[in-house]
């Protein structure tokens, strides 16, 4: 639903924005911003309408904020953060575009399959074996249910306190 | 169509008995194309607009009586074993505007609503408290409204406590964040509440907000809905109300149009979704506090208290950061609250939430935010949740959708410093090293001697972050017109067949989750309205 041009705005401002630094730091760009363009269709008509305006407005607002007569896109990462900063600090409507299109970016990066894995969240893997075990209690027989299902117990930890059930993080395919 | 399992999702050796439920009488509203000459029409004794809290007992209850009863939801039928733990799909799937609304004001408040067949059931975090029985004196005594008094309440709250299964958590589903939340609370000399929870054996998945895949959650989705379309019912999803009908002083039904899974009347691929029109000789409004004023005033409905009054009933949220690994994603839902401070109209709870979605509430981006985020598993959101006693109002925005405003009162904005700084405390009595607040200008304090600095912040509203999921108050009960929009009964003042049975009619701040108030007075009004309905027909 983005054009080009809004496209590559938004890449930019990911690319800015994104956490980084340790296990943070997964080539996963594109898929956030794949992610992002599902999301958008499901908003309110007039946020979705006015989204590219907005994005429009980063890319031609650096002057507003004395960084010169240069575009959002073609600032180096330290500008373009400070750039950003701005806007966070700006209050009324150009806070709150900068409050939108940080929460889709934080959402889609942090629920992004290789993140939660590096963060060791195994929330699906951990609902498919509660599912299975609640059925198995309610049927009257836990232990023999759960290896049948070849559930384990998703509450026994590590030394370090690691849960010990870490799949592959996906969602068993389905939803998307 | 009988809806009963959904292919492609993985079976296990045994499944949950809710993923062999049967919905029959159900019919996608996907599938009536647009007629540029015409409506799709239906006719009912009864049409009830939305399927949540209210809308679905209202209609299983009318049902039992012998009406012949047609539900109308804007959202989708997503069944149990379709719920997953990742919020982008469920977002999308479950919530309104994918749970990205927001009540404009200052500060602006984040709102989250389901958009789906059990409604807000679906996503709520399934806390069942009845009304306090100080708001039910003051409804009674204060307000006049009658039957509302604790004695009176007390059959409909026991029969909704039986809709919704309510018991106590399982101790083998509690998790770590709930052992340190009682443990802080224990530590200061504060009584901890046993939450009384709407489930059946809950296993601690922590999955509430999203949709329970365990089955264990009793939505409406599980109870009330199958229940009523099992006696006869009929369920239309994804059709949007736009209108009540009016002829001659009375309300002889709907129209609307129906839409997709985005919430538009254009498809995806291309083409438009029909409209339609819904005769009833009882229409029943149960759409919402943000939705139902919002029919009313595109109905026409004007003037008096239609969409004044609103409460937010909102929360803040406090981290608190452990060196201990916590695991937050583990465990039950809230098990515990703390009601100590329930005369000051100061809740305090905890919840497990998803990484990407508390993500949004930490400050900053980048480097910054990396670190803060990479202590996820060591972390526990805690909230506060305030009684509120300003008002807010919904009001047509110029798209003809209903927006919301609402400030908060100076009293409002004391309990929230109130409430965090107790939350704050409670979490460095469990142990925290640090605890992010919601304050844009005080984002972290580092031990329980910084706690003075949240009493002396400036008491600056608009970088206060707050969140709620407890609106209500916008179609408020009233003895007449100038009080409220409709009587103790949930009927419409001044127009005959037109009926109330959400959160919009709750006539104050209850100060705890609404869920078992919205169900009870629903099905105490919907007894009356049978009532109604029989003496209409016999006269």
């Amino acid at each position: 639903m983005l054009g080009k041009a809004s496209t590559k705005i938004l890449m930019h401002a990911i690319a800015v924005m994104r956490p980084r630094g340790g296990h943070f730091d997964a080539d996963i760009d594109g898929d956030v911003a794949r992610m992002i363009l599902s999301f958008l269709e499901y908003l309110p008509a007039p946020t979705r309408l006015t989204f590219p305006l907005g994005l429009r407005l980063v890319e031609y607002g650096p002057f507003l904020f004395r960084e010169g007569m240069c575009r959002f896109t073609s600032m180096d990462d330290e500008t373009a953060t400070r750039y950003i900063h701005h806007w966070e600090r700006a209050g009324g409507a150009p806070a709150m575009l900068y409050q939108g299109v940080r929460a889709l970016v934080l959402v889609c990066f942090y629920q992004h399959p290789k993140i939660l894995k590096a963060m060791e969240v195994d929330w699906q893997g951990r609902a498919d074996e509660r599912v299975a075990y609640r059925a198995a209690v309610l049927a009257g027989n836990p232990d023999e249910a759960l290896e049948g299902a070849g559930a384990r117990a998703a509450t026994s930890l590590d030394a370090a306190g690691r849960p010990q059930v870490v799949s592959d993080g996906s969602n068993g395919g389905a939803g998307r | 169509m009988t809806v009963g399992t959904t292919p492609g999702i993985p079976r296990f050796a045994a499944r949950p008995p809710e993923y062999d439920l049967e919905y029959p009488n159900v019919e996608d509203g996907r599938d009536f194309g647009f007629h540029a000459r015409g409506r799709h029409e239906f006719g009912a004794d009864v049409v009830v607009v939305g399927s949540g809290a209210g809308g679905a007992p209202a209609a299983r209850s009318l049902r039992d009586a012998g009406f012949d009863v047609l539900l109308l939801e804007e959202g989708g039928l997503h069944l149990t074993e379709s719920f997953r733990t990742d919020p982008i799909t469920s977002l999308q799937r479950l919530y309104r505007d994918a749970g990205t609304s927001s009540i404009l004001g200052r500060p602006p408040i984040m709102f989250a609503e389901g958009r789906c067949v059990g409604g807000s059931t679906v996503i709520n975090g399934g806390m069942s408290w009845r009304t306090p029985g100080r708001v039910l004196d003051h409804w009674s005594r204060e307000l006049r409204l009658e039957s509302t008094d604790s004695k009176s309440m007390e059959r409909w709250f026991d029969e909704a406590q039986s809709i919704l299964h309510v018991e106590h958590q399982h101790e083998d589903t509690l998790g770590r964040n709930d052992e340190l939340f009682v443990a802080g609370a224990n530590k200061l000399g504060w009584k901890v509440e046993n939450n009384p929870r709407n489930m059946h054996r809950c296993v601690g998945l922590n999955n509430c907000g999203l949709g329970c895949p365990t089955g264990a959650k009793r939505s409406m989705l599980v109870t009330e809905i199958p229940r009523a379309l099992g006696a006869g019912a009929r369920l239309l999803t994804y059709a949007k109300v736009d209108r009540v009908l009016m002829r001659g002083g009375r309300a002889v039904g709907v129209r609307g149009h129906f839409v997709d899974e985005r919430g538009s009347s254009r498809r995806l691929g291309g083409g438009r979704l029909g409209n339609f029109k819904v005769r009833a000789r009882l229409v029943v409004l149960a759409a919402g506090a943000r939705h139902t004023p919002g029919i009313l005033m595109r109905s026409l409905v004007l003037g008096g208290q239609v969409g004044k009054g609103l409460h937010t009933h909102p929360n803040a949220k406090v981290v608190g950061v452990f060196d201990e690994r916590v695991n937050p994603w583990i465990g039950a839902h809230q098990a515990h609250q703390i009601h100590q401070f329930l005369d000051e109209g100061i809740l305090i709870g905890y919840a497990g939430v998803p990484p990407g979605i508390l993500a949004t509430g930490i400050p900053g981006f980048g480097r910054a935010h990396a670190e803060r985020m990479a202590q996820f598993n060591h972390m526990i959101t805690a909230a506060c949740l305030i009684e509120d006693t300003g008002e807010g109002r919904v009001v047509l925005g110029p798209d003809l959708q209903p927006w919301m405003t609402f400030r908060l009162s100076p009293h409002d904005v004391e309990a929230v410093h109130r409430g965090v700084r107790l939350a704050a405390e409670q979490m460095f009595a469990a142990g925290a090293r640090s605890v992010l607040l919601p304050f844009g200008d005080l984002a972290e304090i580092h031990g329980a001697d910084q706690l003075g600095e949240i009493d002396r912040r400036p008491r600056k509203r608009h970088n206060i972050e707050l969140m709620t999921v407890h609106i209500m108050s916008s179609a408020r009960m009233g003895r007449d017109k100038s009080a409220g929009v409709v009587d103790a009964w949930g009927r419409v003042h001044g127009i005959d067949g037109l009926v109330i049975a959400d959160a919009s009619i709750i006539p104050s701040s209850i100060g705890v989750n609404p869920q078992e108030t919205i169900v009870a007075l629903a099905l105490r009004c919907a007894e009356r309205w049978a009532g109604d309905l029989a003496l209409r027909s016999a006269s």
